[in-house]
């Protein structure tokens, strides 16, 4: 009996640390997201010949992902906009447009062509859950305004957002 | 028994940005006449008028108007023996469509105001007629005036 102690008290101990240090390591699994610019987001239509033409800020994102603990989505939407009297939402919008990724493995759903962004979240891509880091590169489009569209300031905000299920 | 719903885990983050659209604005004049000629009496009698002389299209991301003025208060003798003293005034424009001309002087007049828009819209596109007046006043020769057109934001 008394050499059946220590194992005992050992086999407790070690179930102990694993209930307590179980949690820790699920933390240390966790998706990690981050996104980057590369410029800044401003754009100017100065000349009548710039209202014709889309203005693009190249690999203007960034967007980092490593989903370690699970499937991932990535979603895109207007967080929020001002703009001057007069202006019809629609005259002009903001587009994403994919340029590259690092790695295709694992990745689906990914949205190739210009999209416009709108108040709604709007799915960029899905990966698998993995340990690889993903940099996805999107160019932001401001299509052309045209000689309709209000004259003035115009602010936004956009947000993305991971999700995992 | 306790039961949890299944929770989504979100993360977001959001950047801003700007944009600023200027007054902008494009004007095209097409030309289409070329040397006018007084070559008979009733040319000197009556002047010559030139319909749809030139064609002017207007680009303009706010409503605009185009002034019109002479570039000097007479005309520049071309040729030996041209006057020196033909006034402005001999030549007058009009909106083709229109009854009335405008008679050159080095003061702007308004030739026509238009709204926002490209030249397809309505308006932004219109032609323009001529009248050469000088009467029996002044030497034969050749002559030239320039004429500023004027485009800017009402």
């Amino acid at each position: 009996m008394q050499n059946n102690q220590p194992i005992t008290y050992r086999m407790r101990l070690f179930c102990t640390l694993l209930i307590i240090l179980l949690p820790f390591s699920k933390s240390l699994a966790q998706n990690t997201f981050s996104l980057n610019t590369t410029t800044g987001l401003n754009f100017n239509f100065n000349t009548a010949s710039s209202l014709e033409n889309d203005n693009v800020l190249q690999n203007a994102f960034i967007v980092t992902v490593r989903p370690r603990s699970s499937n991932i989505s990535v979603y895109a939407r207007i967080y929020y906009y001002s703009a001057p009297y007069g202006f019809v939402p629609g005259s002009m919008n903001l587009e994403l447009d994919y340029k590259s990724v690092n790695s295709t493995t694992g990745v689906s759903n990914l949205v190739t062509s210009p999209f416009i962004l709108s108040t709604s979240d709007q799915r960029l891509f899905s990966i698998s859950r993995r340990t690889t880091i993903f940099n996805f590169y999107y160019d932001l489009i401001c299509t052309a305004p045209g000689y309709s569209t209000a004259t003035g300031h115009y602010n936004f905000t956009l947000m993305f957002t991971m999700t995992s299920p | 028994m306790i039961t949890f719903g299944k929770v989504r885990a979100q993360s977001s983050t959001t950047v801003s940005g700007t944009i600023d659209i200027s007054a902008c604005m494009g004007l095209t004049i097409t030309n289409l006449t070329g040397v006018v000629s007084f070559n008979d009496a009733s040319d000197y009698m009556s002047g010559i008028t030139i319909t749809n002389a030139a064609t002017i299209a207007v680009k303009s991301n706010v409503n605009w108007l185009i002034d019109i003025s002479a570039q000097s208060a007479y005309f520049q003798a071309m040729s030996s023996g041209a006057s020196a003293n033909m006034p402005a005034s001999v030549l007058q424009i009009r909106r083709n469509g229109t009854s009335s001309y405008i008679t050159m002087s080095t003061n702007s007049q308004t030739l026509k105001t238009g709204n926002k828009g490209d030249e397809n819209t309505t308006g932004n596109s219109f032609n323009t007629d001529l009248s050469i007046n000088p009467g029996f006043g002044y030497n034969a020769g050749s002559y030239n005036i320039g004429v500023l057109f004027t485009l800017s934001q009402q």
